[in-house]
């Protein structure tokens, strides 16, 4: 194999590589606006210059490729000087709206600027003056000020989405990127180029001025919008889950993820979320009063144990071990059907998007839960999204318990109801349409407070049912997922998540109001 | 009739019993004016010492504040430790504060003004004032905490160190006046001159033993704040700790009448008294405040004794001279030549003077230039 | 290296000093002498609401945020302060702002909880807009806790104006 010696290091490459991939294979950071693995190669930006021996000017990285014998260095006062200077032309112009700008502290700009820039200007002429808050459709907001024309978003949409919205317009300190179609965006990925823009020229209308990300806290997790299960990073503040963005993972999403499953977190952060178990008061339908947890699990043995009743209706959204625990919960109380409910869509298409909803419907089936089609009592009933399960399914249900997010949810019928967390607020797998597990993975900063896992509370009710039973934490849940065969043949990874909180008495909050 | 009561010299009529009561109650209740006053009087003293103002908000320059901190410690939530001797933790500010009432009975304030005519009214004074100590050391004993049990046993052993020399040096005056009655020791020195003159010694160590005996600084050991928290009131808090706080001040006030009273000519000024039994009060009065006021002013002048220096000056210094003051007095009672109770005080004026210029003359100097410390090893 | 050792070379105490009495009696004539010179007035304290205190430019008071002197609020709700507080005095509720404005950002929300605040003055340090500064303001009182949290109105009340020579984003 040929080498090539970068910063001293000799490595090893494959023919075609350029320079900044031999790089960043090796743990090489080299700084890149324009440059984007996912997107062709434009080589605009100039910020990636290093230095090449033999060569008398610095080149860059991104576009050069890697030979047999060639010495390199990024860190060499010629590639600094290099790479200075282009900071400096970038910042001629780029207004210093940093206060009010949302990606200060992920902006690139600003990294480099901390690390190769001027501390002035030497331009003795004002700043240009283009167009600020340009709307590119509903979700995007424009700002030509900010723009360092790295063309990233152009060649998103005409290379991945093959749309081509945009374009660059103008020359000179007057270019700016222009929406070629009319109003919308026609593709449904739209909102990548928010990611994809090193600096806040593109800002999202959805999360534009929410929270200062230094705030945020960052989960890895998965999208739980459709069956893909797009990789993602939950950010989070506060209690509230503020915006979901796509991380790279080639065998699911590569770089992407769709826009309606980056807006479809609202119910998280709903007012009407269910806060606290309720049981019943009496007879009539919908006659609840709020319980405490240990008297809700107390009830909800009495009610399953005077109802002898099983089966399960699940949401296909629930995670693996959820699903496992209620299939033994019911398999405590009495014998019954295991059912999910999923929301099958229209709008698959061959990239990411995929028509069946169930995050988890794959899983559901590998457990041995079919597709409900119709109401059937049930002992116990899993709601995450109301509209996944449909009314009729899960008032015709008439579980005895039911875990539900929203309180709009409840099924009057229902003996016992425990709030649900939602899929960012627990630890579980989830299979997607792919037959891949992927753990979703609970963010510190979303949800209410004291919600507890649903696990546990089946766990609880189960032992409460029948006391010669063992309880199982994660490990248990998965032991019982490994003795299924389809489930094990999905090839269940050992996961480990991060060790439950221990319940608290309402902390005070943080944050003043 | 009781053939007890008839044997009494003469059984006192209704008369003079009430005449006794509305004394009694007058003087009661001046005493404890004065004790609020007198708290006042320290805190405004005590800021135009340090170059503040002090209290003057509540009523004109701030007069009533004492009121204000009564209104204040009788609401202030009277806390009993659950670690406490009960009863003996209440009735201790008590029996501290009762002596210091008593005693006063005794004070004759102007001719024919006083409580109780005793015939041996200076011992009246000194047995019952003692008994002070007894509030102090059960209070500090039946809060059942190290820092008030220790500022009691300072206590105890304080008040009775020095109420020896208390009572050895009001011999001296009891010789020259013949009497134990404190209206003829008044009287004698509105006719042959104040102690103060005729007794000079005996007058220092007599006011310096009261300031011990009052617990004032620099004799505040036994609530010496810096080392003590509060000494033998740490555990109480309320009106409690007010009777305590009040019967420290009242007892301030009979050493200060007792001192007027022993020294100072009580009732007596260039033949003012004879204006009338008023005036004589006036002046009474005005001697025992200018005393408080000293009382006062030595507190912020003067920094508190060490624990072993205030037993060794009473042991070693005190208890000496006052004994050698009651000989000298002796041998100038019967020699007839009063002039010779000045030689022991001149002598030691001398004696001091010489010892120190003594000392000066062998102070060695600074120390000399301490060598460098060894640099410490760098081994590792 | 050798520690170094300083002997301070002390006075000879002189023959008043040893006397002791001489000692007690200037000791009192000092605070008697204190004593009649605060009698005459000579004093340091100062009777607070009849008498008040010139407050210097430098004094920490109460944080409060300043208007230009076109009366344009300043603040952009970067959150810098809010990051920077040390006791979290600061709650910001970022805000779009009307097109017309010459900056698009300011606070929907700013409250400042003067019970958790320190006076440490880093809001002001941190501001990249000058629009938070510790004002003169040290009578800050109240019945109840809620009034003690300033809210966006009581923190420009309190600020008021300051002449902003630069306008940033009148011609950024």
């Amino acid at each position: 194999m040929p080498t090539i010696t970068i910063d001293g290091r000799k490595l090893e490459f494959k023919p075609g590589q350029t320079i900044i991939q031999v790089a960043q294979a090796a743990g090489i950071e080299v700084p890149h606006y324009c440059y984007h693995p996912g997107l062709s190669v434009a080589g605009n930006c100039r910020i990636c210059m290093v230095e090449v021996e033999k060569n008398p000017r610095p080149q860059i990285a991104c576009y050069v490729q890697a030979a047999d014998g060639m010495v390199v260095h990024t860190q060499s006062a010629l590639a600094r000087e290099a790479r200075s200077g282009t900071m400096e032309m970038l910042l001629v112009n780029h207004p210093l709206d940093c206060p009010i700008c949302d990606q200060a502290g992920e902006c690139k700009l600003q990294d480099y600027a901390f690390e190769f820039g001027h501390p002035t200007t030497r331009s003795p002429v004002e700043k240009t003056h283009l167009p600020k808050a340009v709307p590119f459709g509903a979700k995007i907001v424009y700002d030509a000020e900010r723009c360092i024309k790295c063309t990233r978003c152009v060649r998103f949409t005409e290379e991945v989405t093959r749309t081509a919205e945009l374009s660059m317009g103008q020359r000179g300190d007057h270019e700016v990127v222009i929406m070629t179609s009319k109003g919308e965006f026609a593709t449904p990925y739209a909102m990548n180029i928010v990611d994809l823009c090193p600096v806040g020229a593109l800002t999202s209308r959805d999360f534009r001025f929410e929270s200062r990300v230094w705030f945020m806290d960052f989960t890895e997790s998965v999208c739980t919008g459709c069956a893909r299960g797009c990789n993602v990073t939950v950010g989070a503040r506060g209690g509230r889950f503020l915006r979901m963005t796509p991380r790279e993972n080639q065998d699911v999403n590569r770089w992407w993820m769709c826009d309606a499953g980056r807006t479809g977190y609202k119910f998280v952060n709903a007012p009407t979320r269910l806060l606290r178990p309720r049981v019943r008061a009496g007879a009539g339908a919908g006659d609840f009063r709020e319980a405490d947890w240990d008297e809700a699990v107390a009830a909800a043995a009495d009610a399953l144990r005077a109802s002898g009743r099983g089966g399960v209706l699940a949401d296909a959204g629930a995670t693996l071990e959820e699903l496992v625990a209620a299939r033994d919960l019911a398999a405590a109380s009495g014998k019954g059907d295991l059912r999910y409910a999923s929301r099958v869509g229209t709008d698959g298409d061959a990239f990411l998007v995929v028509n069946e909803k169930g995050a988890n419907q794959r899983g559901a089936e590998a457990l041995g839960f079919a597709r409900a089609t119709g109401p059937a009592p049930v002992a116990v009933l899993l709601v995450e999204r109301g509209d996944a399960v449909p009314k009729a399914l899960r008032d015709g249900a008439d579980p005895v318990v039911a875990f539900v997010t929203d309180a709009g949810d409840v099924p009057p019928t229902a003996q016992v109801v425990f709030p649900l967390p939602t899929w960012a607020e627990k630890d579980g797998l989830l299979v997607n349409v792919d037959g891949r597990v992927q753990p979703v993975r609970r963010s510190r900063a979303v949800g209410p407070r004291d919600l507890r896992a649903p696990t546990a509370v089946m766990e609880e009710v189960r032992l409460a049912l029948d006391p010669t039973a063992e309880p199982r934490d994660h490990a248990g849940l998965h032991a019982a997922l490994r003795a299924v065969p389809a489930v094990a043949a999905l090839g269940l990874p050992d996961v480990v998540f991060a060790p439950a909180p221990t319940p608290t008495v309402a902390a005070p909050r943080s944050r003043t109001r | 009739m009781n053939p007890l009561l008839a044997s009494l010299p003469s059984s006192p009529g209704f008369l003079d019993v009430l005449k006794s009561l509305g004394l009694v109650l007058l003087v009661a209740h001046v005493m404890l004016g004065l004790g609020a006053i007198l708290v006042w009087a320290e805190r405004r003293v005590s800021a135009l010492i340090q170059d503040r103002l002090g209290p003057n908000r509540c009523g004109p320059a701030g007069l009533l504040q004492s009121i204000a901190d009564l209104g204040k410690f009788i609401f202030k939530e009277d806390v009993v430790p659950h670690h406490v001797l009960k009863w003996m933790y209440i009735l201790a500010p008590t029996i501290s504060l009762v002596p210091a009432m008593v005693t006063i009975a005794v004070i004759p304030f102007a001719p024919g003004v006083q409580i109780a005519d005793l015939n041996v009214g200076i011992l009246y004074v000194l047995s019952i004032s003692s008994l002070g100590v007894y509030g102090i050391t059960l209070g500090s004993w039946a809060s059942n905490s190290k820092y008030a049990l220790l500022g009691g046993v300072r206590s105890s052993a304080q008040m009775i160190s020095y109420e020896v020399v208390m009572g050895i040096s009001a011999v001296g005056v009891l010789l020259t006046t013949g009497s134990l009655h404190l209206g003829d020791v008044v009287a004698e020195q509105a006719s042959s001159g104040w102690f103060l003159w005729r007794q000079p010694l005996a007058f220092f160590l007599f006011l310096t033993a009261s300031y011990a005996e009052t617990n004032r600084l620099p004799f505040d050991l036994p609530e010496a704040e810096s080392e003590l928290v509060a000494g033998y009131h740490t555990e109480y808090s309320s009106m409690k700790f007010a009777l305590f706080f009040l019967a420290e001040y009242l007892a301030m006030i009979v050493a200060s009448s007792l001192v007027t009273t022993l020294f100072l000519g009580g009732w007596s000024l260039f033949g003012l008294e004879r204006l009338g039994w008023l005036a004589g009060v006036a002046i009474f009065m005005a001697k025992t405040l200018f005393l408080l006021f000293v009382f006062i002013w030595i507190r912020w002048t003067l920094p508190r004794f060490r624990y072993d220096q205030l037993m060794s000056i009473c042991w070693k210094w005190f208890f000496p001279l006052a004994l050698a003051n009651v000989l000298v007095t002796a041998g100038a009672e019967a020699s007839g030549v009063p002039a010779l109770t000045w030689v022991l005080p001149v002598a030691l004026l001398g004696m001091g003077v010489g010892a120190a210029v003594l000392a000066q003359r062998r102070d060695p100097g600074p120390p000399p230039e301490l060598a460098p410390l060894p640099a410490p090893s760098s081994s590792r | 290296m050798a520690a170094t050792v300083k002997t301070i070379a002390r006075r000879k105490t002189t023959l008043k000093e040893r006397l002791l009495f001489p000692a007690i009696f200037s000791g009192m004539k000092i605070t008697i002498g204190h004593f009649f010179r605060t009698l005459r007035g000579k004093r340091v304290t100062m009777q607070y609401p009849e008498e008040r205190w010139e407050v210097k430019d430098n004094y920490r008071g109460a944080p409060a945020l300043v208007k230009d002197d076109e009366g344009r609020p300043k603040c952009v709700a970067c959150s810098l302060c809010e990051y920077v507080c040390p006791p979290k005095a600061i709650y910001i509720v970022p805000g779009e702002l009307e097109p017309g404005n010459r900056v698009e950002r300011g606070p929907a929300v700013f409250n400042i909880n003067m019970l958790r605040c320190i006076f440490c003055g880093l809001c002001e340090e941190a501001c990249p807009e000058e629009a938070i500064f510790m004002s003169k303001e040290f009578e800050l009182w109240g019945e109840k806790r809620s009034e003690l949290v300033h809210d966006k109105e009581t923190l420009y009340a309190i600020g008021g104006v300051r002449p902003d020579p630069i306008k940033k984003w009148s011609h950024k």
